[in-house]
């Protein structure tokens, strides 16, 4: 007989995490399926979490070198393994496991260890590392099983010359030269660490600027940062092919004949669902035109009773997304109504430097309203900023001509925290206004909201300022 | 160490004061394979400058032209020069078989125990391409679960060599419990004198015990998982694999050992090239 739950969770990422604590809560039984020893998903074991600890690394040696050369001492050498950084991450991830665990065990979820594969749609047989099977059955089901590198066919990714963002943390010593291949966040991300770490970093993409979904102000700003530490940003470049020559370089090669060689490549050109070996067809699933699973907004598949959260639904394909895709899947099993999604959701990329973003960029506001205007405020012209020596952030509000707040973006130190001061005044449907009537503590970034605030109020028609007239 | 010098032999005891004195000839560590360790975990090192370090060696050229010439490695065509081995096979892959040939010449000393040294060689280079092969599955580092892989039973050859001049006729069952006892140690040893890894010292240092290797516990896991595919004579089938601790911990599903396991027969033809 086999064990029956009201809901099974196949996956322990930030989605289904989430996901399964809403239903324990909501008095389910809930078991949860992770093939991996540890819970956690590719985010805590081999995205998110490690290539942010190895940011935080590379940030903090950088700062310390700063500071060495202005007493005129020896810096610190470059040549660190990545190993040693890599061992102080497994603390990290280790606490993370530890704490999630805790967590679900607290909530009485069962974690069940081993491969899922739908047997029909009420039925999941679970392989164990050992090969023994079983078969458990549930009511409901969260498909939050992640996504898997994508591994395009001209690129001979073999983990030792071409790496993945699965396995780049695993090399055992910084390379003098690597060529990153895409220009997403993954890949934006490690290209702007490795530089920072001395490696002479290559970014390649197919489109003209790197991260193209952000307004062009914040591409430029990373673009301008990762050239000033060494990194070369060659844009509208198709690759033919990227293989290890034999002796001892990988050559990448474009399609109009040019080859680069660099000692290793990371190849970071996107993400796919994670679904192969789950045998969605037998429950009665399958995938749509982008390879993925298609859901309402509350997370239900074209199957009632079987839900989808996290990277398998597809972008944004952030930690954050993910988790409340999850707790808006819990509910909808739970039948509790959680209301529209919020159309504000913030896009944070911890590349050096730090990028976010909420709402409109100008462009998108330039084509809805002719008459919007976008206010900066220069980090190193804020007091905080000044005093850290900060030398790459600012902040960008685009505001409508009628003096609403419709974006907020933001480069630089805490950038993914200051973002949220824009998206809650973008929640209230705000006016600039807002920023330039309030008091904020001094000196701090969030001062900068004030002064871009007051950049852009200063340009709005006066029918808009009335008697105020703001001066920038 | 109390508890243990209670079990051990009196060999045992001897070959472990000899370690503990220093009254070891602890082999002198070839140039070509410092060369290698020195830069297996740092940055690359020169190509020319490490083709220039091999050719110094005339042994070691010869036998490296050996090796490439082999079926294994070599193409269509005779490889007549060093530059040419390197530009055909890469350098990482001439490391490797440098690295390979250089120790083996050195700790591989004339003795009574020779076939057992020949034998402990022969798991040490096999285990080193078993773990490249796990890790690469793994998402490990290639580069080093190979250089573990070939190092993590480097004190066995001390321990025959320093046995040998003990005595010459040590039953099987001695020998055995000797290595058992001394081999960790003489390991340890070794990595001092010859400044190895980190990585290696902590192979040696857990070897039998990935759960008790702390941040290191994957690659003891690897090392002592392509140890045990090594030691038996015959390629094993997937079940006896997926019943060792070590595959559950590095949580190798059934179809992933089989797949690993079709590395077999490459592997075989590798290692009958080196050896």
């Amino acid at each position: 007989m086999s064990e029956v739950y009201d809901t099974i969770v196949i996956g322990s990422g930030p989605a289904g995490q989430k996901a399964a604590v809403q239903l324990a809560k909501g008095g389910q039984r809930v078991a949860m399926v992770e093939r991996a020893r540890q819970i956690g998903g590719e985010c805590v074991h081999r995205g998110t979490i490690p290539s942010k600890a190895l940011r935080e690394k590379a940030v903090e040696r950088n700062r310390i070198n700063e500071r060495l050369r202005e007493m005129n001492r020896e810096t610190v050498n470059r040549s660190i393994s990545v190993a040693e950084l890599i061992g102080e991450m497994s603390d990290v991830v280790d606490a993370h496991d530890k704490y999630m665990t805790e967590q679900l065990l607290r909530n009485r979820i069962e974690i069940c260890h081993g491969r899922g594969s739908f047997v029909d749609a009420h039925q999941l047989e679970l392989l164990s590392n050992t090969g023994r099977k079983k078969v458990i059955r549930a009511n409901n089901f969260i498909i939050a099983t992640g996504s898997r590198p994508r591994k395009p066919d001209n690129v001979a990714v073999d983990h030792e010359h071409v790496y993945d963002s699965d396995s780049i943390l695993t090399l055992a010593y910084l390379p003098q030269s690597m060529v990153v291949l895409g220009g997403g966040v993954i890949a934006c991300e490690y290209a702007s660490i490795f530089a920072m770490l001395g490696v002479k970093v290559t970014l390649i993409d197919r489109y003209p600027q790197p991260l193209g979904f952000l307004d062009h102000d914040l591409t430029s700003c990373f673009v301008s940062a990762f050239e000033r530490r060494g990194g070369i940003f060659l844009g509208e470049v198709d690759v033919a092919d990227c293989a290890f020559d034999g002796v001892s370089q990988v050559e990448t090669r474009f399609a109009d004949g040019t080859v680069l060689k660099a000692d290793k490549v990371l190849c970071a050109q996107g993400r796919i669902a994670d679904l192969d070996a789950l045998g969605i067809t037998n429950a009665g699933l399958s995938l749509n035109e982008r390879q993925l699973l298609s859901v309402d907004t509350e997370g239900q598949t074209a199957v009632p009773h079987i839900y989808a959260a996290g990277d398998v639904i597809g972008p944004p394909s952030l930690a954050s997304a993910s988790m409340e895709q999850g707790r808006r899947a819990a509910c909808g099993i739970l039948g509790i109504d959680v209301g529209v999604l919020g159309q504000y959701m913030p896009t944070g990329i911890y590349s050096i430097p730090e990028l976010a973003s909420v709402g409109l960029t100008e462009k998108q506001a330039k084509d809805q309203d002719p008459d919007s205007v976008v206010g900066f405020a220069d980090f190193s012209e804020i007091a905080r900023g000044h005093i850290a020596g900060a030398k790459d952030g600012m902040l960008k509000l685009v505001v409508g001509g009628d003096g609403k707040l419709l974006g907020a973006h933001v480069v630089g130190v805490n950038s993914t925290d200051l973002v949220h001061i824009g998206q809650m005044a973008l929640l209230q449907g705000a006016s600039v206004e807002l920023f330039i009537d309030n008091v904020f503590n001094f000196p701090t970034y969030a001062e900068s909201y004030r002064v871009a605030a007051i950049s852009a109020a200063a340009q709005l028609p006066e029918r808009v300022q009335g008697r105020r007239s703001y001066v920038a | 160490m109390a508890e243990l010098a209670k079990d051990v032999s009196g060999l045992s005891l001897s070959v472990q004061q000899a370690l503990d004195n220093g009254d070891v000839d602890v082999p002198l560590l070839p140039s070509v394979a410092a060369e290698v360790l020195s830069s297996s975990l740092d940055d690359r090192s020169n190509a020319t400058r490490f083709a220039e370090l091999i050719q110094q060696d005339q042994s070691m050229t010869s036998h490296l032209m050996r090796v490439v010439n082999s079926p294994v490695f070599r193409g269509a065509s005779e490889i007549v020069a060093l530059q040419q081995a390197i530009a055909r096979l890469g350098m990482e892959r001439i490391r490797e078989i440098a690295l390979t040939v250089s120790l083996k010449a050195s700790v591989l000393q004339p003795g009574p125990y020779d076939d057992l040294m020949s034998r402990s060689w022969y798991v040490a280079l096999r285990s080193a391409l078993w773990a490249r092969e796990i890790s690469r599955l793994t998402r490990k580092n290639v580069e080093v679960a190979y250089l573990c892989g070939l190092l993590h039973n480097i004190g066995e050859p001390l321990v025959l060599n320093c046995l040998g001049k003990m005595t010459e006729s040590a039953s099987p069952d001695e020998v055995a419990q000797v290595l058992r006892n001394c081999s960790r140690q003489a390991g340890l040893l070794l990595v001092q004198e010859w400044a190895l890894p980190s990585a290696v010292d902590l192979a040696i240092r857990f070897r039998g015990e990935f759960e008790s290797a702390a941040n290191a516990k994957d690659l003891v896991a690897i090392v002592d998982l392509a140890r045990f595919i090594s030691c038996l004579k015959e390629l094993p089938i997937c079940e006896q694999v997926v019943d060792q601790a070590e595959t559950q911990h590095l949580n190798l599903y059934p179809d992933e050992v089989d797949a690993l396991l079709e590395q077999g027969e490459n592997i075989a033809t590798t290692l009958e090239t080196l050896t």
